[in-house]
């Protein structure tokens, strides 16, 4: 059989939704978890919830490997060599940071102040993983630069 | 206003026992210093009890707590901070999808500097990008911009870009707030922790 890529349309918005549940079903077995080890004191029943956040775990991991293939201008991406991989994910950091901005004016449109400004200070948090992403970045250059032209003095 | 250091930055843990209490007094700061131009532009004026703010729940949120990270984040977040006679404010433009947005690093150059804020004499002053802002160096919807004000305060701010054009009036909050940051020099970080404030 072969391979189709996905291309944007119902199947390719479907299953960023069923991506994001998954992710988010993950996280809220493991804070079960937590306090059913902690607040509740069954550790047993812990390993129980950390299960089926594995499993969880693995149907995201499913659902992004499709979307890693799709024609998806943000999901969609090749892994390549270092460098470009760095451009990837900046790429993708700014797309975060573009996501925040229409999240805060979604949010305040709608008259959840409060939530805007929790979300705006995940957009300055933005700039911290753009700059290291960046810093990783000048990192290669100066690595290869060294690499061609031996160690500065 | 002075840039934070390194003592400047409270321990993790003290953090998250009085975040609850530190959080409501930065409410009351940032407040009059949130400034909406229009409804796509956000500019947050920063003072150094907010960019504190900004380091302390960068570290937080995203669990950074090797000593290298920490200094880091003063290096990410330090260049918010305004020099003698100027404010900095962080942009964000909001609603990515249903405006045209400038999509080149050019562009958004460009429209960064059709920001501007008229001051009390009456004087336009029009916004310049921070350069040692790492933020800077990439297109996207987030801008560090600095207005140099010298011994004046601004009472309008607007936008004369091509297709956003728009001016507003600052409340006597805002105003406030701006003149305060230009002319008072903060309490140092020291006397503020001493005081329980941060």
């Amino acid at each position: 059989m072969s391979k189709k890529k996905i291309k944007s349309g119902h199947t390719l918005k479907s299953l960023k939704e069923a991506f994001g549940f998954e992710c988010f079903a993950e996280m809220r077995c493991k804070l079960f978890g937590t306090i059913a080890k902690g607040k509740d004191g069954c550790p047993h029943m812990a390993e129980g919830f950390n299960d089926v956040a594995r499993s969880h775990n693995q149907h995201a991991l499913l659902y992004f490997e499709l979307l890693k293939d799709s024609d998806d201008l943000c999901f969609g991406f090749e892994v390549k060599n270092l460098m470009d991989n760095l451009k990837c994910l900046l790429k993708s950091e700014l797309h975060a940071a573009d996501i925040s901005a229409g999240l805060i004016k979604t949010a305040r449109d709608e008259g959840y102040d409060d939530i805007a400004a929790k979300v705006e200070e995940v957009s300055l948090a933005c700039m911290s993983s753009i700059y290291s992403i960046h810093a990783l970045e000048s990192k290669i250059i100066h690595a290869q630069g060294e690499k061609a032209h031996g160690p500065e003095e | 206003m002075r840039k934070l250091e390194r003592f400047d930055i409270m321990d993790y843990v003290l953090y998250e026992e009085r975040r609850a209490e530190l959080v409501q007094s930065i409410i009351k700061i940032k407040e009059p210093r949130r400034i909406f131009v229009g409804d796509k532009l956000l500019m947050l004026f920063e003072n150094v009890e907010m960019v504190r703010h900004h380091v302390l729940e960068t570290i937080r949120m995203e669990k950074l707590f090797s000593e290298h990270d920490l200094l880091r984040q003063l290096e990410i977040f330090n260049p918010l901070i305004a020099g003698p006679g100027e404010l900095r404010c962080t942009m964000i433009i909001l609603g990515h999808t249903a405006w045209d947005k400038p999509k080149k690093m050019k562009s958004l150059e460009e429209f960064a500097e059709h920001i501007y804020v008229v001051l009390n004499d009456g004087k336009k002053v029009y916004a310049q990008l921070v350069e040692n802002a790492g933020v800077n160096q990439h297109p996207g919807t987030l801008r560090v911009l600095r207005f140099f004000c010298g011994n004046q305060y601004p009472i309008r701010i607007g936008s004369d870009y091509n297709n956003y054009k728009l001016e507003r009036r600052l409340n006597l909050l805002q105003q406030a707030a701006l003149r305060e940051d230009l002319h008072i020099a903060p309490e140092t970080a020291r006397e503020n922790m001493q005081k329980g404030l941060f």
